[in-house]
Formats: structure tokens, sequence, C-alpha cells
């Protein structure tokens, strides 16, 4: 009736308002909303207070200079900053080009079903576990670093090189995924004119497709460098943790091949547990927390601001994993049956071109490293998952499966860990759930464009933070503030508010795509605005909560660094029987206690068999997701 | 709406119940030994036992005095500042072996000839004025030395060498290890590196234990005879930490570490135990 008071998307305007100015969804709604943009607000806020005491102690000195040695209480940064951006700028180099690369093999040259092929390779290895690049990069990465540049006198193979390329093969997927959904993006009629135009299919893709994609390119390369700053664990293990050690021949390689520390690295090692109950120590780490925040923050917010300037109601893909049906679902929808009869003529024709040789060979020569990127990036990752089911395979059995841990890990298996992983999901589920549809329907719903494009801002900020702060978050306040101590509900809850923006943007992207019949015919049963959602929205974008929720799952599965501090311990945690003082074990942590202290040599193969249990769940989860994804491409294509 | 019901369902059902769990969280290296006792316990008991490393012997310590456990594993003895830390709680150290740490070497360094450093060798490297194995006797390779994380008590007992009080010891910056594992294993991967040690970890094929030449010119290998008559400097006692003297759970299993068959456990991780220690007189 009144319908100012009720704000609605062009989405839905076709949704009948209600009766009343409030109804028992909104609330849900708002309180939804509520409790993740406070999240998002509330760590900023606890990491800003909590760093003042290291700021009136050190004043700008605490980023300025380069003496980090807490037992003198000094605490200069400087070094962490510095360690941060070479190790990201190094895997951007090398992630960046090769993703790029590869996304031009993907969208341009192959057809429709190899696409679809490589990108779900793609997407299901973006899901292995920091932990397990990190466990690859010990036994694999260091000693190749090391060998590799023997002749510059390295001090060992743990490296800032080491660290970067580490991270950029843990990056590549975002870098390839995302390029190739702004690629398919440009309208296939743009490629056909400049073909038209006389331009060899290569020269379409750089002068015409390319620079139209750039914004989305350039989001894709911010996002993927938005994770690469704030990878903790996998960097922790390879990057050497050598203080201060800032770079003294800025233009060689030297500083490349030298020890450091980022600020993630830092947040993951022993210090955390010393500092607290020192005030200023404390301070000063929480502090790293903040910056790491406030850099991060700033590139995903760049990334956001980049791509979202039109589309309304949900932000623009900053899941890695997201389903990427929406864009191209729009541009090939549009035009799609003209296009593809100029596209069947087009390709009955023989090359439109005539290059001078050079030109010909440039342009193999150029397609062929693209290709060489692609397989690049896939080989690299199925190597991965090969070597880790090839060491693991001798300790898988169903004893391993079944027993407890034994002799310090070096023998039995690891039944309470499956169980306690298996645990802390499920409550990351419950968690995730509620919140994750009430913030989808605030976007689609309820909120106007703006507010909506808000609140896509926020949930892009979530997704973009690291996940080691999700951790210090926790210890804060659940483990010290609540006094839980170690307690799987924490490690739950702080997965689950993890996992809210995968889970809204699949919901949302789900509910943009319901066709608008759908809700006029309930309006013209005369359905309230709550029951239009519950009996027309919801049931309708379920596709959209199933296949998000899974993919949340394999990400929350395979975290180590929320958890480590919060919920999960070494040994003796069966199933928990209170919430204070009830830890559990978890696959992850035992990856990465394991990776650093293991006394008996048999605990190397329980070690690589504990990874690949880990990498069989991660997978199922994603693979679990996969049919319904692909019926969201062919959709796309077929619509 | 129906999951939010679930949801606080469990929240319900799991209300706090604080049930007789033994929680233990400390030092690497007492783990060894205490986690196999807790094993033990756990079959033969049906005790509830927790361990955990976190942080190694300060996480151990601090763990104690947060109240959140209530035995911790410390390979140092308590200090005045965790006193200070945590005035309200009464530490009770009980001793349970004995370990060495051993400066410890790649192949190739040993292989060098490089059998044995003194004091003041060890530190010169640490505060970086050797910087290379010929300056000590070996080849001529850049010394690759991992220092030991802050809080471990393998570097305590370095710096308590080395520099009399571990206080004393200067601000370095060196690349740094953690768990013993992680030690043995970039020790073991790098050539002409260093690191502290605990010494039952130098497997004498990957990684070697070096000497410590004391003042009198003698070498001083880290081997029982010499660590239970404290002729080898760098030994360190291994605890088990509890506030108050030890009671209920914590009792039992603290008792059965110092039982026949734990002091077992404690020898066979590589540890002295107790009655090495007094068969040998100190």
């Amino acid at each position: 009736m009144n319908s100012p008071a009720v704000p609605i998307t062009d989405t839905y305007s076709v949704v009948a308002p209600d009766r009343r100015r409030w109804s028992y969804t909104l609330v849900f709604s708002v309180i939804g909303t509520a409790v993740t943009a406070g999240f998002v607000v509330g760590m900023v806020a606890l990491f800003a207070w909590q760093t003042l005491p290291v700021l009136s102690h050190s004043g700008l000195g605490y980023v300025t200079s380069n003496n980090w040695h807490y037992r003198q209480q000094m605490f200069g940064a400087l070094s962490m900053i510095v360690g941060t951006l070479l190790v990201s700028a190094v895997a951007l180099c090398v992630a960046a080009p090769v993703g790029i690369g590869a996304a031009i093999i993907t969208s341009e040259f192959l057809p429709g079903r190899a696409r679809l092929m490589v990108k779900i390779v793609i997407e299901l290895l973006a899901g292995i576990p920091s932990v397990v690049y990190g466990l690859v990069g010990i036994l694999y990465l260091r000693t190749f670093v090391y060998d590799t540049f023997e002749s510059f006198d390295l001090h060992s193979g743990d490296t800032i090189l080491t660290a970067g390329l580490l991270l950029a093969v843990m990056i590549l997927p975002t870098v390839m995924t995302l390029s190739d959904d702004a690629l398919r993006a440009v309208p296939a009629l743009q490629r056909q004119a400049a073909r038209g135009l006389g331009l060899s299919r290569l020269s379409a893709v750089m002068h015409v497709a390319l620079p139209q994609a750039r914004i989305g390119v350039i989001a894709a390369v911010l996002l993927a460098l938005g994770r690469a700053l704030g990878e903790a664990i996998a960097v922790f293990l390879v990057v050497g943790r050598q203080d201060n050690n800032l770079p003294t021949q800025p233009f060689t390689l030297r500083p490349l091949l030298e020890s450091g520390q980022t600020l993630a690295s830092k947040l993951g090692g022993a210090e955390i547990n010393i500092a607290y109950g020192d005030p200023l120590h404390w301070a000063a780490v929480v502090g790293l927390g903040l910056m790491l925040l406030v850099m991060v923050g700033t590139v995903t917010l760049l990334a956001a601001a980049l791509t979202s300037p039109k589309s309304a109601a949900s932000p623009p893909q900053p899941v890695e994993n997201a389903p990427k049906h929406a864009r191209p679902t729009k541009t090939h929808s549009t035009k799609g049956t003209s296009d593809a009869l100029l596209t069947a003529r087009l390709a009955q024709e023989p090359a439109v071109t005539r290059l001078p040789k050079r030109r010909k060979w440039l342009e193999r020569f150029s397609i062929g490293s693209f290709a060489a990127c692609t397989l690049l990036a896939t080989g690299v990752m199925l190597a991965m998952i090969l070597a880790i089911f090839y060491r693991g395979s001798s300790a898988l059995s169903l004893r391993f499966f079944t027993e407890q841990i034994k002799l310090v890990g070096a023998d039995g298996g690891i039944f309470f860990n499956i169980i306690g992983t298996l645990l802390l999901i499920t409550t990351a589920l419950c968690v995730c759930t509620p919140i994750a549809v009430a913030v989808a329907l605030m976007q689609s719903v309820y909120l106007r464009e703006r507010a909506a494009r808000g609140l896509g801002m926020v949930l892009y900020l979530l997704n973009g933070t690291p996940s080691i702060l999700f951790g210090l978050f926790g210890l804060v306040v659940f483990v010290k503030f609540l006094g839980w101590g170690k307690s799987w509900l924490a490690g739950g809850i702080l997965l689950g508010l993890m996992m809210i923006p995968i889970v809204t943007v699949a919901l949302v992207e789900r509910m943009k795509a319901l066709p608008k019949k759908y809700i006029e015919a309930a309006r013209g049963l005369g359905l309230s605005k709550s029951q239009t959602v519950w009996s027309v929205i919801i049931p309708q974008s379920r596709a959209g909560l199933v296949t998000g929720s899974l993919l949340g799952l394999a990400r929350a599965a395979g975290e180590t660094a929320p958890i480590m501090f919060t919920a999960t311990i070494f040994a003796g945690a069966m199933f928990p029987r209170g919430i204070v003082e009830s830890p559990v074990l978890s696959l992850p942590y035992h990856i990465f206690i394991l990776a650093q202290d293991s006394f008996d040599p048999r605990v190397g193969e329980k070690l690589w068999g504990t990874a690949a249990a880990l990498l069989m769940i991660v997978m199922l989860l994603s693979l679990i997701a996969l049919p319904v994804r692909l019926r969201i491409h062919e959709e796309a294509v077929s619509a | 709406m129906r999951t939010w019901m679930t949801f606080g369902a469990i929240l319900a059902i799991a209300a706090p119940v604080l049930a007789d769990i033994l929680k233990i969280n400390g030092s690497t290296t007492v783990n060894l030994p205490t986690a196999e006792a807790a094993e033990i316990l756990r079959a033969e008991k049906a005790m509830t036992i927790q361990i955990d490393t976190q942080g190694g012997s300060a996480g151990g310590i601090s763990a104690l005095g947060d109240g959140q456990v209530q035995i911790g594993m410390s390979s140092k003895h308590i200090t005045e500042q965790d006193k200070l830390k945590y005035p309200s709680v009464d530490f009770v150290e009980t001793h349970i072996g004995e370990d060495a740490v051993a400066m410890i070497v790649s192949k190739d360094v040993w292989e060098a000839g490089v059998r044995s450093l003194t004091r003041e060798q060890l530190a010169d490297i640490y505060e970086g004025k050797i910087t290379n194995w010929k300056d000590v006797g070996g080849a001529d390779r850049r010394i690759a030395f991992f220092n030991k994380e802050p809080g471990r008590g393998t570097w305590e007992v370095f710096a308590h060498f080395v520099y009399g009080n571990a206080r004393k010891a200067p601000p370095v910056s060196f690349p740094e290890v953690g768990g013993n594992e992680e030690a043995r294993n970039k020790v073991a991967g790098t050539r002409g590196a260093l690191s502290q040690l605990s010494s039952n970890w130098a497997d004498g094929k990957q990684v070697f234990a070096l000497s410590i030449k004391n003042d009198a010119g003698e070498e001083v290998a880290p081997l029982a005879a010499n660590i239970a008559n404290r002729k080898y400097p760098m030994s360190r006692p291994l605890f088990l930490l509890t506030n108050g003297a030890p009671s209920g759970d914590a009792k039992v299993f603290i008792d059965f570490v110092l039982s026949p068959r734990g002091q077992e456990l404690v020898r066979k991780h590589g540890y002295l135990s107790l009655d090495q220690m007094v068969v040998d007189g100190k």
C-alpha cells in the first residue's frame, strides 16, 4: 500500500507490497545483515582499539622503522610490510601473465565443452587447502629454489622467492577463472566485427576483446593480490621467518633470495601465544593484523569499485569459487540468435586475413605461449594432486580412517581428526546458512540499488579478509574475552562467518536469474512479500544455496588459520562434551603440526596420508556441487 | 527459520559442561614421552587427556598461567618474569628427566672436519662476527644459522650457556625454526647449516651433533654420561608444571611419568631418566 516504506529493486518491483510495514522475514533479514556488517565493522574496530598501546609506545616508528625485537620491547614492522609486498609482487609477476594467457586460450580458442572442462578442473584445484600447498612447498619447492639458485650462495631454500612462487600457484586459479569470465563477457559480436575488418583471430582478441575486458582482468589480478597478501600458513612454512631482513641491494635478485617475514607469517607464528598477557607486545601483534586488513581491504575494495558501477544487486563475482554464469548469460542471451548465425557464417569462410610471414610466426608464437600457460597451469595443479596421492597412498587403509592417533602421529589413524573437521564444518554450515539467506534477501528483495551496492562491498570485504585474521579475532573474542578456551563452537562460528560471502553471492546470482513471471504469478495469487519470499524466491534459488554451501564448506574444511588458535589441538580430543574448553582435532592442523614436528620417520607417510584424506573431503564437496554448476553453465550457454 | 531453531537447540544442549578432562600444553620436547604416557593412561585408566604443543615451553607456561591447562610442559625453569606475569599462580616444577641441547650441523660441515665449537665461537656466530665455516676450522662456506624461535626451551638453554642469562642475549634476526622436525629438516637440506636442537634428534646420518670445546680445550660431546655429570654444558631439565602441588588427574598423570614405566618412556625418546642422573651423581 504505502510503497515508499518498502524499498524494492527493479528485479522484484512486481513483488506485492506488504499490508504492514514490517514482517518477520524483514526482521530476519535485517538481523542477518546486521550480524554480517557488525562482524566486519567490529573486527576493524577491535583491531584498531587493541593496537593503540603500541602506537603510543613506538609512534610512527611502528611502521617506518626496521627493528622488531620483542624482548627489548622494540616494535618496528617495516621489514614485514616490505616482505609482504615483495612476496605478493613475485606471486603476481608469475601468476598474472600465466593466468591471463591461459584465460585467453580457454575463453577465445577452446570450444565450449573443453573450456568448461578446463575451468572445472581449475576451480576444483582452487580448493586445495593452503596447508597442503605449504607441505608441497617444504618438500619440493624449497629444494628446487635452493638448487636452482645455488650460484647465489643462498642461506637456505626458504626465501621470499620460494614463498612468492608458492603463492603464484595458489592464486593462479583466481586470476585464470576471473579473467576468463571477463573475456567471455565481451560480446561475441565485437570480435566478429573485428574479424570482418580483416583482423586475425589473435589480433581480434588482443586489440578488441582484451582491452574491453581490461577492467575485469585488472579486478581479477587485484583479488588474487588480496589473497596473496593475506596468506599465512603456506608462507609461514617456506619464507624462512627472518625478522628485520630489509633488502640492501634493491635492484638485484638478491632481496628475493633472502629469507624474510610477512605480516601474515608473523601472525601464524609462536609470538601470538607469547604476546598475549603483555599489552604492549599484544598491541604490536594485533597491529600487524590491522595493517594487513588495511592493505587487503584497499586492494579488495579497489577491485570492487572497478567492477561494480553498474551491477546493483550483487557484488560482481568476488569469489573464485562462486558460480560464473551470470555475465555470460546476460551477454549471450541478448542477441544470442543473430550472433550464432553470424558465427556460423564466419566459421564457414576461409581465413579472412593474409598475413606477412613474420606476423604469422609471431601470431603462432603468441598462441603457442598462451597454450603453454594453460598447460603449465593445469599441469602444475594435476602434478601436485598426483604427488600427494602417490606419497599418501601407502598410509591409506581402513585402519587409518577408523583409529585414533598413536605415538605422536607415527601410528594409528586420523579418525578423530576427521570427526573434528566434520563437526567444525557442520557447525559452520548451521551458522552460515541462515545468515547468508538473510543477507541475500536483503540484497535482492529489500534494498535499493545504492544500499545493495554498499552491502555488496561489505561482502566483498569479508570475502577478502585473510583467514588468519578470523583466527586472531576469534582468539580475542571467544578464547579470551568469552573465556571459552579452545572450543569447537568458536571454530565453527569463525568458519561460518568466512563462508557467508560465498554462499550469499551464489544465492543472489540465482535470485537474479529467477524469471520475473514467477513473481508476477505469485502476486497474481495475492501472496504477500514474505510469502513470495518463502514460497517462490527461496525454493527457486535453492540450487544457489546448495552450490554456494558446498563450495564454502570445501574452503572451510581446509582452513588452518582460523581454527589453530581457537578450536583445535594436536592430540587427545574426542567428541566434545560442552562448549567451554572443548577443542576438537582436525585434519588441517594435524598436517600443519606434523609438517614441523615429527620425530618418527613413519610420521612422513601418515602426514601425506592425512593430506590425501583432506584433499578427498575437499574435492568431494566440490564434486557434489558440480552437476548443479554444470546445469547452470548449460543454461547459460543455451539461453 | 528452522535452521535458526536447530542452531538454538544445539546451543542449548551443548551448554557448558565441564567434564573431567586433563589438559596439557607446552614444549614439543617434553611432549614425546608425555604424549605416549597419555596414550597408555587413556587405554588403561580411561582418562580423558588432551595434549597440544602450541608455543613451546612458553606456550605451556602461559596456558597454565591462564588456567587453560592443568599441566604445562616445559624444558626450562620458571623465571621471575613468569611469576610476575601470573602473580596468582603457584608454579610447581616436577622434574621428569633431562635433555641436552646440541649444536647440530649438516653433513657437509661434519665431513669438512668441524667437530666442535667453543662458547666464544658460538657467541661470534650468533652476533654475526663469524659468518664462514673456514673461520672455525671448516670449509669455505657461509654459515647458514637457523635460530630457534622465541619461547622455545632449546633457545633458552643455548642463550643461557652462551650469555650466562637468556636476557643478556643480544637482539639478532636469523631465519627462525619452530618445531624439532622443522629444524632437523632444514639443517639436513641446507649446506653449511647450523642450529640448536635437542641432541637426541641428531641422527648421525643427516644431521650431526657438535661437541662443545671447554676452556681446558677438551671436546665434550652431548652423550648421556657427559649430560649426567653436567660436563656437557647445554643440558636442560624437563618439567611438568602444575599450579600448586599436583592433585587429582594431574597427580595420577605425573605419578605415572615418574614411575618406572613412565621413566622408561623418557629414556625411549632419547632423554635421560631421573635415575640415570642420580646414579652418575651430580
